[in-house]
């Protein structure tokens, strides 16, 4: 989707800026990236260009400030998030019968609906239905499950043309990049770099005004929907009682994909994207876009109830690792997100890293505490890239506790970890002074000396010290005044 | 044993804990958010245009103000009259529509969304398709909230129907908002009086 209310303010190409246009491109350290370079390793990619990376920060911020300002409108804000988190926890403890109940509703309406375990059991269904329709032709509009899928690569190896209709989504296809965030996919690139890209692809003339780009991309993907075979798009909400799904969208891309010309429209949706009732779209309708984007709406909001006449609509509801998710005990309340995005807007370690720095599809809090669901050793690094400061759960509309959690799978990463890494030593060193009482008390005492004169040695030996205030060390310890009060 | 049946053997493993569904009859004492009280300012802060007008003449004389009469102009709606007719017409064809005015089920005071309903789109494309979209609506349909929008009509009746709040839109350009993303580039909505 992509959002907004006001125009923002980030003019990129100051005069201040000593290198121009070649400095701006991390187009480079996004293709070296790999599997294997950690989060922090990426970040530095990112913010070895500061000026990008500092403009980035701004833009992201800009979104958090929105969306303060949208939902600071409504009196009833909190109590809507409690109504959102106990819906979706309800959901979650009786997901087998809502599925069920959904499955029954949507088939009785004449909608086809297909399992599948993991990514390839969908890009699988998907392809065949495709094939059996004899598409070649396909658009889509953006869904994250099908980024988790890497279903676009699939088809494209299966001869199906596959093209993403989201405007974000269409320039990160034309560059080769995956969506640096989950609102809005491509918000680390400039309107420069978009610029050269339409340049490149669409034959424009150089040019790097928004309006004029915004144009070109509409004509070129009008064209592709008046004579596209089939089309495909995410699920944002599945209502159980009626077999409808929900999709938002700002650009209008998914309902001009089902209904300009497409007699095929496959929906992906994880299991978790239930919701029990109708009266229950209010209450989430109302939260995305406001704590997404400060709108107060996405422009569309549209409800697929049936498929016209001489069309077919097929859903796919798929696991890939939710169900193993679901039965952890500590995390499976992130099953609970509506991917709104208002976490990673609000994180200040996403802000200064970039989205392309988490190596899980979804970046940012939320991110962090999904990847390591799907494969603990892949992603060990990921729950780590947070302060843990719980702006993430103070914006979040259901109430996710994603900074506790990220605590809780820091300690599992540790624990579940057989290799004997310095982070595993250092843990183990915390526990083995926690665990011998002479030790606990002497490491006190010296950290308190080290505490009281690091004003001092701070300041002389690196600038950290500067301008940070340090708090007061109580004279005794915790344990000396329990000792020397407390008992008495 | 089928991939349904395992996934749902699996969800059954699942630990998520027992919470009762809330009460959502609070929500019906919500009323329209703070400064949204003038439809008019609601709808020009997503984009759209409102105006009153007292009969279908009216309307028409102000249809015909702003709209040339050399664009394609598609209506559904009772005394306004088209010059492009939808039947039989392919997907190239009907992206030809300059102007489509669709009655609208009913507005929704807190964000200027207007739910339009299949059987009010003439062809499922139209509302997204037309360059301009023009949206005319009883003057007292209109609702407070979503809460009581989605009370405005059942799901299992429809087949397809869609809120509409403003032209489309994007920001994915640099986060610089633009109009008429893929759908129309410009909705103005009519209150009329009955
Ligand atoms: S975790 Fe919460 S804040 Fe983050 S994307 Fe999901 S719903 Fe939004």
């Amino acid at each position: 989707m992509e959002p907004t209310q006001a125009k923002p303010q980030t003019k990129f190409n100051t005069k201040s800026e000593t290198k121009p246009k070649a400095n701006l491109k991390t187009k480079k350290i996004i293709k070296q990236q790999t599997q294997t370079q950690t989060h922090a390793q990426l970040a530095e990619g990112f913010l070895s260009n500061q000026l990008k990376a500092s403009w980035f920060n701004k833009s992201i911020w800009y979104q958090r400030d929105k969306r303060d300002v949208a939902t600071k409108k409504l009196n009833e804000w909190e109590t809507l998030r409690e109504l959102a988190s106990d819906i979706k926890a309800h959901t979650l403890s009786k997901l087998d019968e809502y599925l069920i109940e959904f499955e029954e509703k949507a088939t009785a309406n004449g909608i086809n609906i297909h399992w599948a375990s993991d990514d390839k059991e969908h890009n699988e269904i998907a392809t065949n239905l495709l094939k059996k329709h004899n598409a070649k032709k396909v658009v889509k509009s953006k869904s994250m499950l099908s980024e988790e899928c890497e279903l676009n690569h699939h088809l494209e190896n299966n001869g199906i043309e596959i093209i993403e209709s989201d405007l974000g989504e269409r320039i990160l296809q034309f560059s080769g990049e995956k969506p640096s965030h989950i609102v809005m996919p491509a918000i680390h690139k400039t309107k420069e770099e978009i610029g050269e890209l339409f340049e490149e692809k669409l034959n424009t003339k150089k040019s790097n005004d928004p309006v004029y780009l915004t144009q070109a991309a509409r004509l070129h993907l009008r064209e592709k929907f008046i004579n596209a075979d089939a089309s495909m798009s995410g699920v944002n909400f599945a209502v159980a009682e009626t077999g409808s799904f929900v999709l938002c969208t700002n650009e209008g891309n998914a309902d001009l994909g089902l209904t300009a010309n497409s007699k095929l429209h496959i929906a992906s949706m994880g299991i978790e994207k239930i919701i029990p009732k109708q009266e229950h779209l209010g209450v989430f309708v109302r939260m995305l876009a406001r704590n997404a984007t400060g709108q107060p709406i996405t422009t569309y909001t549209s409800h697929f109830t049936k498929p016209n006449k001489g069309s077919e609509i097929h859903i796919i509801i798929v696991d890939n690792n939710r169900t193993k998710l679901l039965a952890e005990e500590k995390f499976n309340s992130s099953l609970k997100c509506i991917r709104c995005a208002a976490c990673m807007n609000t994180c200040p370690v996403f802000k200064n890293s970039g989205g392309h720095s988490y190596n899980f599809v979804i970046p940012g809090p939320i991110g962090a505490i999904l990847a390591p669901a799907h494969d603990i050793k892949k992603y060990e690094d990921m729950p780590f890239a947070s302060t843990l400061c719980g702006s993430c759960s103070n914006v979040c509309p259901v109430k996710i506790n994603i900074h506790e959690q990220l605590y809780d799978w820091r300690q599992e990463i540790t624990q579940r970890k057989s290799s004997f890494t310095i982070k595993s030593i250092m843990m183990k060193g915390g526990a083995f002074v926690l665990s011998h009482t002479w030790m606990y008390r002497l490491f006190g005492k010296i950290g308190g000396f080290f505490v009281h004169n690091f004003r001092k040695i701070s300041t002389m030996a690196t600038p950290w010290g500067k301008g940070r205030e340090l708090p007061d060390v109580p004279k005794e310890s915790f344990k000396d005044w329990w000792d020397n009060n407390a008992k008495k | 044993m089928t991939t349904r049946e395992k996934i749902l053997n699996r969800i059954k493993k699942g630990v998520a804990p027992n919470v009762d569904l809330p009460d959502m009859s609070i929500a019906e004492s919500w009323i329209t958010p703070i400064n949204h009280h003038d439809l008019k300012l609601v709808l020009e802060s997503v984009g759209g245009d409102l105006q009153y007008v007292d009969s279908v003449e009216e309307l028409n004389y102000k249809l015909g103000d702003m709209f040339p009469e050399s664009l394609n102009i598609y209506s559904n709606v009772k005394g306004v009259d088209s010059n492009f007719s939808i039947k039989n017409k392919t997907a190239i064809e009907l992206a030809n529509i300059g102007v489509a005015v669709l009655n609208g089920d009913f507005i929704v005071e807190e964000n200027g969304a207007v739910f339009i309903s299949d059987k009010n789109m003439g062809l499922d494309s139209i509302p997204t398709i037309t360059e301009y979209l023009v949206m005319v609506i009883p003057k007292n349909n209109i609702v407070k909230t979503m809460h009581q929008a989605y009370k405005q009509f059942n799901l299992r009746e429809l087949r397809y129907g869609t809120f509409i709040s403003g032209p489309s839109k994007t920001a994915d350009i640099e986060s610089t908002l633009v109009f008429g993303a893929h759908g129309a580039k410009n909705l103005t909505v009519f209150m009329v009086n009955e």
